[in-house]
Protein backbone atom coordinates (compact mmCIF):
# COMPACT_ATOMS: atom_id res chain seq x y z
CA UNK A 1 0.00 0.00 0.00
CA UNK A 2 1.22 3.27 -1.14
CA UNK A 3 1.86 5.75 1.92
CA UNK A 4 -0.14 8.71 1.35
CA UNK A 5 1.01 11.30 4.07
CA UNK A 6 -0.94 14.42 4.33
CA UNK A 7 2.29 17.05 3.92
CA UNK A 8 0.72 19.84 5.45
CA UNK A 9 -0.07 17.64 8.81
CA UNK A 10 3.00 15.43 8.17
CA UNK A 11 5.30 19.03 8.36
CA UNK A 12 3.26 19.85 12.12
CA UNK A 13 3.58 16.42 13.55
CA UNK A 14 7.08 16.07 12.88
CA UNK A 15 8.31 19.67 13.46
CA UNK A 16 6.60 18.57 17.05
CA UNK A 17 8.04 15.59 17.30
CA UNK A 18 8.63 15.11 21.15
CA UNK A 19 12.40 16.25 22.18
CA UNK A 20 14.72 13.11 22.69
CA UNK A 21 15.22 12.58 26.36
CA UNK A 22 18.43 11.56 27.58
CA UNK A 23 18.12 8.58 29.21
CA UNK A 24 19.87 5.84 28.54
CA UNK A 25 18.42 2.42 27.80
CA UNK A 26 18.73 0.46 30.30
CA UNK A 27 18.31 -4.09 29.09
CA UNK A 28 19.12 -5.30 32.74
CA UNK A 29 16.03 -3.03 34.03
CA UNK A 30 13.74 -4.85 31.64
CA UNK A 31 15.53 -8.43 32.00
CA UNK A 32 15.26 -8.06 36.16
CA UNK A 33 11.47 -6.86 35.35
CA UNK A 34 10.92 -10.15 32.81
CA UNK A 35 12.49 -12.19 35.79
CA UNK A 36 15.00 -13.03 33.51
CA UNK A 37 18.77 -13.12 35.29
CA UNK A 38 21.92 -11.16 32.94
CA UNK A 39 23.83 -14.69 32.53
CA UNK A 40 27.33 -14.31 34.02
CA UNK A 41 26.82 -10.70 33.96
CA UNK A 42 25.61 -10.81 37.20
CA UNK A 43 27.94 -10.30 40.57
CA UNK A 44 27.49 -14.15 41.63
CA UNK A 45 30.18 -15.07 43.70
CA UNK A 46 31.63 -18.18 43.33
CA UNK A 47 29.72 -19.71 46.04
CA UNK A 48 26.23 -18.41 45.27
CA UNK A 49 27.11 -19.63 41.41
CA UNK A 50 27.54 -23.21 42.96
CA UNK A 51 24.98 -23.18 45.11
CA UNK A 52 22.52 -21.80 41.59
CA UNK A 53 24.10 -24.91 40.06
CA UNK A 54 23.38 -27.36 42.51
CA UNK A 55 19.94 -26.23 42.59
CA UNK A 56 19.36 -26.21 39.23
CA UNK A 57 20.72 -29.80 38.65
CA UNK A 58 18.60 -31.05 41.72
CA UNK A 59 15.31 -29.34 39.82
CA UNK A 60 16.36 -30.76 36.58
CA UNK A 61 16.79 -34.35 38.05
CA UNK A 62 13.52 -34.08 40.08
CA UNK A 63 11.93 -32.50 36.95
CA UNK A 64 13.24 -35.51 34.67
CA UNK A 65 11.94 -38.24 37.34
CA UNK A 66 8.67 -36.68 37.26
CA UNK A 67 8.01 -37.03 33.76
CA UNK A 68 9.56 -39.72 33.08
CA UNK A 69 7.01 -42.60 33.95
CA UNK A 70 3.91 -41.15 32.46
CA UNK A 71 5.14 -38.23 29.90
CA UNK A 72 7.39 -40.51 27.67
CA UNK A 73 6.20 -37.53 24.84
CA UNK A 74 8.83 -36.72 22.18
CA UNK A 75 8.81 -33.25 23.36
CA UNK A 76 9.58 -33.80 26.58
CA UNK A 77 12.36 -35.57 25.82
CA UNK A 78 16.12 -34.28 26.24
CA UNK A 79 17.37 -32.68 22.96
CA UNK A 80 17.06 -29.76 21.32
CA UNK A 81 13.27 -29.24 21.12
CA UNK A 82 12.56 -30.03 24.73
CA UNK A 83 9.60 -28.57 25.98
CA UNK A 84 9.40 -26.43 28.96
CA UNK A 85 8.13 -29.12 31.98
CA UNK A 86 4.60 -30.11 32.73
CA UNK A 87 2.97 -28.54 35.91
CA UNK A 88 0.39 -30.94 35.03
CA UNK A 89 0.01 -34.15 33.20
CA UNK A 90 -0.05 -34.24 29.22
CA UNK A 91 -3.57 -34.61 28.45
CA UNK A 92 -5.10 -35.28 24.94
CA UNK A 93 -7.52 -32.96 23.48
CA UNK A 94 -8.66 -34.30 20.54
CA UNK A 95 -7.39 -36.95 17.22
CA UNK A 96 -8.17 -36.92 14.05
CA UNK A 97 -6.55 -37.76 10.41
CA UNK A 98 -5.40 -35.06 7.51
CA UNK A 99 -5.17 -36.78 4.06
CA UNK A 100 -5.08 -40.59 5.58
CA UNK A 101 -2.42 -39.57 8.28
CA UNK A 102 -3.78 -40.33 11.84
CA UNK A 103 -2.74 -36.86 14.37
CA UNK A 104 -2.97 -36.70 18.49
CA UNK A 105 -3.33 -33.40 20.16
CA UNK A 106 -2.25 -32.59 23.01
CA UNK A 107 -1.79 -30.08 25.94
CA UNK A 108 -0.32 -29.32 29.36
CA UNK A 109 0.29 -26.64 31.29
CA UNK A 110 3.74 -25.12 32.68
CA UNK A 111 5.00 -22.38 34.55
CA UNK A 112 7.51 -19.94 32.70
CA UNK A 113 8.50 -17.23 35.16
CA UNK A 114 6.49 -15.77 36.27
CA UNK A 115 3.50 -16.25 34.27
CA UNK A 116 1.53 -19.69 33.71
CA UNK A 117 2.06 -20.84 30.15
CA UNK A 118 0.27 -23.79 27.87
CA UNK A 119 1.82 -25.65 25.88
CA UNK A 120 0.09 -27.46 22.58
CA UNK A 121 1.47 -30.61 20.56
CA UNK A 122 0.61 -31.99 17.47
CA UNK A 123 1.64 -36.11 17.11
CA UNK A 124 1.26 -37.98 13.72
CA UNK A 125 -0.15 -41.36 14.96
CA UNK A 126 1.51 -43.90 12.77
CA UNK A 127 4.67 -42.06 11.12
CA UNK A 128 8.08 -43.71 12.86
CA UNK A 129 10.19 -40.68 12.65
CA UNK A 130 7.37 -38.13 13.64
CA UNK A 131 7.62 -36.03 10.87
CA UNK A 132 4.98 -33.69 10.54
CA UNK A 133 5.22 -33.22 14.16
CA UNK A 134 4.89 -29.69 15.97
CA UNK A 135 5.26 -28.32 19.13
CA UNK A 136 4.46 -24.61 21.08
CA UNK A 137 3.82 -22.81 23.78
CA UNK A 138 2.31 -19.35 24.58
CA UNK A 139 0.18 -17.30 27.34
CA UNK A 140 -2.89 -18.90 28.25
CA UNK A 141 -5.51 -16.96 25.94
CA UNK A 142 -7.88 -15.05 27.39
CA UNK A 143 -10.17 -12.75 26.08
CA UNK A 144 -8.93 -8.81 25.99
CA UNK A 145 -10.51 -5.65 25.61
CA UNK A 146 -7.89 -5.01 22.81
CA UNK A 147 -8.55 -8.82 21.10
CA UNK A 148 -4.67 -8.57 19.52
CA UNK A 149 -2.22 -10.59 20.23
CA UNK A 150 -4.84 -12.46 22.92
CA UNK A 151 -3.09 -15.82 21.55
CA UNK A 152 -0.57 -17.96 20.43
CA UNK A 153 -0.34 -20.03 17.25
CA UNK A 154 2.12 -22.81 15.78
CA UNK A 155 2.30 -23.67 12.06
CA UNK A 156 3.25 -27.46 11.23
CA UNK A 157 5.37 -28.79 9.07
CA UNK A 158 4.97 -29.20 5.62
CA UNK A 159 6.79 -31.77 3.22
CA UNK A 160 5.95 -34.73 5.16
CA UNK A 161 2.64 -35.87 4.17
CA UNK A 162 1.02 -34.12 6.59
CA UNK A 163 -0.75 -30.70 4.93
CA UNK A 164 0.51 -27.56 6.85
CA UNK A 165 -1.46 -26.86 9.53
CA UNK A 166 -1.87 -24.64 11.99
CA UNK A 167 -2.10 -24.89 16.28
CA UNK A 168 -3.30 -22.55 18.64
CA UNK A 169 -5.09 -21.89 21.76
CA UNK A 170 -7.85 -19.59 21.89
CA UNK A 171 -10.16 -18.37 24.63
CA UNK A 172 -12.59 -20.56 26.03
CA UNK A 173 -15.39 -18.26 24.34
CA UNK A 174 -14.20 -19.01 20.75
CA UNK A 175 -16.34 -22.01 19.79
CA UNK A 176 -14.82 -21.24 15.85
CA UNK A 177 -12.08 -19.83 14.23
CA UNK A 178 -11.72 -17.77 10.92
CA UNK A 179 -8.20 -18.25 9.29
CA UNK A 180 -8.06 -15.16 6.47
CA UNK A 181 -5.01 -16.01 3.96
CA UNK A 182 -3.28 -13.17 2.10
CA UNK A 183 -5.06 -14.41 -1.40
CA UNK A 184 -8.14 -13.20 0.49
CA UNK A 185 -9.23 -16.81 0.98
CA UNK A 186 -10.74 -17.85 4.43
CA UNK A 187 -11.14 -21.36 6.15
CA UNK A 188 -13.41 -21.70 8.78
CA UNK A 189 -12.79 -24.16 11.31
CA UNK A 190 -14.24 -25.73 14.77
CA UNK A 191 -12.13 -25.40 18.09
CA UNK A 192 -11.69 -28.48 20.89
CA UNK A 193 -12.64 -27.96 24.12
CA UNK A 194 -10.01 -28.57 26.52
CA UNK A 195 -10.23 -31.79 28.71
CA UNK A 196 -11.14 -30.83 32.28
CA UNK A 197 -7.93 -32.35 33.71
CA UNK A 198 -6.20 -29.54 32.03
CA UNK A 199 -8.27 -26.78 34.88
CA UNK A 200 -8.49 -24.23 32.03
CA UNK A 201 -11.22 -22.69 30.51
CA UNK A 202 -9.80 -22.40 26.98
CA UNK A 203 -9.94 -23.97 23.69
CA UNK A 204 -8.15 -25.10 20.65
CA UNK A 205 -7.25 -25.48 17.19
CA UNK A 206 -5.71 -27.61 14.96
CA UNK A 207 -6.56 -26.85 11.53
CA UNK A 208 -5.24 -28.08 8.24
CA UNK A 209 -4.09 -25.62 5.31
CA UNK A 210 -4.25 -25.69 1.83
CA UNK A 211 -1.08 -25.98 -0.58
CA UNK A 212 1.24 -23.60 0.84
CA UNK A 213 -0.75 -20.29 2.13
CA UNK A 214 0.44 -17.38 3.05
CA UNK A 215 -1.23 -16.51 7.02
CA UNK A 216 -2.78 -13.20 6.93
CA UNK A 217 -5.41 -13.25 10.04
CA UNK A 218 -6.47 -15.67 12.91
CA UNK A 219 -9.56 -14.67 13.89
CA UNK A 220 -11.30 -16.61 17.03
CA UNK A 221 -15.37 -16.44 17.58
CA UNK A 222 -17.59 -17.42 19.74
CA UNK A 223 -20.85 -19.22 18.79
CA UNK A 224 -22.89 -16.04 17.94
CA UNK A 225 -19.87 -15.59 15.38
CA UNK A 226 -18.71 -11.88 17.11
CA UNK A 227 -15.09 -11.31 17.60
CA UNK A 228 -13.29 -12.94 20.79
CA UNK A 229 -9.60 -12.68 20.00
CA UNK A 230 -7.13 -11.97 17.18
CA UNK A 231 -3.90 -12.27 16.05
CA UNK A 232 -2.07 -11.21 12.90
CA UNK A 233 0.29 -13.42 10.98
CA UNK A 234 2.35 -11.43 8.70
CA UNK A 235 4.59 -14.27 7.31
CA UNK A 236 7.06 -12.30 5.27
CA UNK A 237 6.76 -12.95 1.68
CA UNK A 238 7.43 -16.57 0.17
CA UNK A 239 7.50 -18.03 3.97
CA UNK A 240 5.39 -21.09 3.93
CA UNK A 241 3.60 -22.05 6.98
CA UNK A 242 5.64 -24.70 8.47
CA UNK A 243 8.83 -23.49 7.45
CA UNK A 244 10.51 -23.32 11.09
CA UNK A 245 12.83 -20.36 11.39
CA UNK A 246 15.52 -20.54 9.23
CA UNK A 247 14.02 -22.29 7.16
CA UNK A 248 14.88 -25.76 8.42
CA UNK A 249 12.44 -28.43 9.12
CA UNK A 250 12.25 -29.92 12.48
CA UNK A 251 14.68 -33.27 12.38
CA UNK A 252 13.47 -36.77 12.64
CA UNK A 253 12.76 -38.48 15.70
CA UNK A 254 11.88 -42.14 16.65
CA UNK A 255 9.05 -43.09 18.39
CA UNK A 256 6.64 -40.46 20.33
CA UNK A 257 5.99 -42.09 23.29
CA UNK B 1 3.50 -19.91 19.62
CA UNK B 2 6.50 -21.32 18.35
CA UNK B 3 8.99 -23.93 19.46
CA UNK B 4 11.50 -23.21 22.46
CA UNK B 5 14.53 -23.56 19.62
CA UNK B 6 15.07 -19.77 19.19
CA UNK B 7 13.93 -18.92 22.89
CA UNK B 8 17.76 -17.57 23.41
CA UNK B 9 18.00 -15.99 20.34
CA UNK B 10 15.30 -14.23 20.75
CA UNK B 11 16.06 -12.49 23.73
CA UNK B 12 19.37 -11.66 21.75
CA UNK B 13 16.84 -10.40 18.92
CA UNK B 14 14.57 -7.83 21.57
CA UNK B 15 17.95 -6.75 22.78
CA UNK B 16 18.93 -5.60 19.75
CA UNK B 17 15.83 -3.97 18.96
CA UNK B 18 15.46 -2.45 22.16
CA UNK B 19 18.95 -0.80 22.17
CA UNK B 20 18.79 0.50 18.24
CA UNK B 21 15.25 1.38 18.61
CA UNK B 22 14.94 2.64 22.18
CA UNK B 23 14.54 6.53 21.65
CA UNK B 24 11.55 5.53 19.27
CA UNK B 25 9.73 3.40 21.65
CA UNK B 26 10.06 6.33 24.24
CA UNK B 27 9.12 8.75 22.00
CA UNK B 28 5.93 7.19 20.81
CA UNK B 29 5.28 5.43 24.86
CA UNK B 30 5.54 9.24 26.05
CA UNK B 31 2.98 10.30 23.77
CA UNK B 32 0.48 7.53 24.54
CA UNK B 33 1.03 7.55 28.26
CA UNK B 34 0.91 10.99 28.42
CA UNK B 35 3.93 12.11 30.29
CA UNK B 36 7.67 11.03 30.72
CA UNK B 37 7.63 8.79 33.56
CA UNK B 38 5.03 6.59 32.34
CA UNK B 39 6.25 6.35 29.10
CA UNK B 40 9.79 5.12 30.21
CA UNK B 41 8.27 2.73 32.28
CA UNK B 42 5.76 1.86 29.81
CA UNK B 43 9.08 1.04 27.50
CA UNK B 44 10.81 -1.28 30.12
CA UNK B 45 7.50 -3.11 30.62
CA UNK B 46 6.52 -3.32 27.08
CA UNK B 47 10.08 -5.04 26.51
CA UNK B 48 9.30 -6.92 29.93
CA UNK B 49 6.07 -8.62 28.80
CA UNK B 50 7.70 -9.19 25.36
CA UNK B 51 10.65 -11.34 27.28
CA UNK B 52 7.91 -12.88 29.17
CA UNK B 53 5.86 -14.02 26.37
CA UNK B 54 8.66 -14.39 23.32
CA UNK B 55 7.00 -17.77 22.98
CA UNK B 56 4.13 -16.23 21.53
CA UNK B 57 5.32 -14.95 17.83
CA UNK B 58 6.89 -16.93 15.36
CA UNK B 59 10.14 -16.67 13.89
CA UNK B 60 9.08 -16.06 10.38
CA UNK B 61 6.56 -12.83 11.58
CA UNK B 62 7.97 -9.72 11.96
CA UNK B 63 9.62 -9.65 15.73
CA UNK B 64 9.48 -5.58 15.55
CA UNK B 65 6.05 -5.19 14.78
CA UNK B 66 5.19 -7.76 17.74
CA UNK B 67 7.44 -5.87 19.92
CA UNK B 68 5.59 -2.37 18.88
CA UNK B 69 2.41 -3.96 20.24
CA UNK B 70 3.70 -4.77 23.44
CA UNK B 71 5.10 -1.38 24.48
CA UNK B 72 1.65 0.53 22.55
CA UNK B 73 -0.12 -1.87 24.90
CA UNK B 74 1.82 -1.25 28.12
CA UNK B 75 1.71 2.55 27.32
CA UNK B 76 -1.74 1.99 27.02
CA UNK B 77 -2.34 0.67 29.95
CA UNK B 78 -0.14 2.89 31.58
CA UNK B 79 -2.12 6.38 30.43
CA UNK B 80 -4.91 7.82 32.66
CA UNK B 81 -8.40 6.49 32.40
CA UNK B 82 -10.08 9.11 31.08
CA UNK B 83 -10.56 9.72 27.00
CA UNK B 84 -12.47 12.12 25.35
CA UNK B 85 -13.97 10.98 22.57
CA UNK B 86 -13.70 13.51 18.71
CA UNK B 87 -16.83 15.74 18.77
CA UNK B 88 -16.35 17.15 22.14
CA UNK B 89 -15.02 20.24 23.06
CA UNK B 90 -11.34 20.76 22.26
CA UNK B 91 -9.30 22.70 24.37
CA UNK B 92 -8.69 26.25 23.96
CA UNK B 93 -5.18 26.88 21.57
CA UNK B 94 -3.98 30.71 22.03
CA UNK B 95 -3.41 32.70 19.44
CA UNK B 96 0.64 33.24 20.36
CA UNK B 97 0.81 29.77 20.75
CA UNK B 98 -1.33 28.88 17.43
CA UNK B 99 0.86 25.37 16.27
CA UNK B 100 3.24 25.45 18.73
CA UNK B 101 3.73 22.56 20.46
CA UNK B 102 1.37 22.69 23.28
CA UNK B 103 -1.74 23.38 21.00
CA UNK B 104 -0.45 20.22 18.41
CA UNK B 105 -0.33 18.08 21.28
CA UNK B 106 -3.74 19.51 22.79
CA UNK B 107 -5.38 18.78 19.57
CA UNK B 108 -3.79 14.98 19.28
CA UNK B 109 -4.96 14.46 22.72
CA UNK B 110 -8.82 14.34 21.98
CA UNK B 111 -8.57 12.50 19.07
CA UNK B 112 -10.18 9.18 19.91
CA UNK B 113 -7.56 6.77 20.88
CA UNK B 114 -7.17 4.63 17.41
CA UNK B 115 -6.14 7.94 15.83
CA UNK B 116 -3.81 9.21 18.47
CA UNK B 117 -2.24 5.49 18.14
CA UNK B 118 -2.03 5.76 14.47
CA UNK B 119 -0.50 9.33 14.07
CA UNK B 120 1.98 8.41 16.65
CA UNK B 121 2.79 5.17 15.06
CA UNK B 122 3.30 6.81 11.97
CA UNK B 123 4.92 10.05 12.40
CA UNK B 124 6.58 8.87 16.18
CA UNK B 125 7.50 6.23 15.08
CA UNK B 126 7.60 6.02 11.16
CA UNK B 127 5.90 2.66 10.88
CA UNK B 128 4.68 1.91 7.15
CA UNK B 129 0.90 0.93 6.89
CA UNK B 130 1.73 -2.48 7.10
CA UNK B 131 3.61 -2.34 10.57
CA UNK B 132 0.87 -0.39 12.00
CA UNK B 133 -1.86 -2.60 10.82
CA UNK B 134 0.15 -5.39 12.36
CA UNK B 135 0.44 -3.68 15.83
CA UNK B 136 -2.90 -2.75 16.46
CA UNK B 137 -4.15 -5.75 15.19
CA UNK B 138 -6.47 -4.07 12.36
CA UNK B 139 -7.11 -4.23 8.78
CA UNK B 140 -4.36 -2.68 6.30
CA UNK B 141 -7.36 -0.27 5.31
CA UNK B 142 -8.37 0.49 8.50
CA UNK B 143 -4.84 2.11 8.95
CA UNK B 144 -4.92 4.29 5.56
CA UNK B 145 -8.79 5.25 6.73
CA UNK B 146 -8.50 6.40 10.47
CA UNK B 147 -5.06 8.11 9.58
CA UNK B 148 -7.19 10.27 7.08
CA UNK B 149 -10.25 11.22 9.34
CA UNK B 150 -7.06 12.03 12.02
CA UNK B 151 -5.33 14.55 9.33
CA UNK B 152 -8.82 15.74 8.73
CA UNK B 153 -9.68 16.43 11.99
CA UNK B 154 -6.22 18.35 12.96
CA UNK B 155 -6.16 20.15 9.63
CA UNK B 156 -9.71 21.66 10.02
CA UNK B 157 -8.68 22.57 13.92
CA UNK B 158 -5.16 24.15 12.69
CA UNK B 159 -6.58 25.91 10.42
CA UNK B 160 -9.34 26.97 12.73
CA UNK B 161 -6.37 28.44 15.15
CA UNK B 162 -6.62 32.65 14.52
CA UNK B 163 -3.68 33.34 12.36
Amino acid sequence: MTIQDDPFISEILTSHVPERREIAPDWANVLRRAGVREPWRLELSRRRLLIALAAILVAVLASALAVSAENDWWFLRDGPFKGPAPTGEVVVVATGAWEGHDWTLTAYRTHFNPEEEVCLALTPSESPDLRGRDFGCGMIPVPSEWKSFAFGFTTGPKGSGFPPYVLASVPGEATNVRIELTDGKTIEAKTFAAPAELGLQIRFLAAPLPGCPNLERIVALDDQNDLVAQSSVLHQPGTCPGEHPGGEPLPPVTGHR
Amino acid sequence: MSNRVSVAASVNKLEQLYRSGFHRYLRVAEAIAGNPDSGLDAVQEGFARAIRHRSDFRGDAQVSTWVWACVVNAARAARPQRESPIGEELPEVGTEESQSLSSVRNLIAVLPERQRLVLFLRYYADLDYRSIAGVLGVELGTVGATLNKAHATLRQQLEEVPK
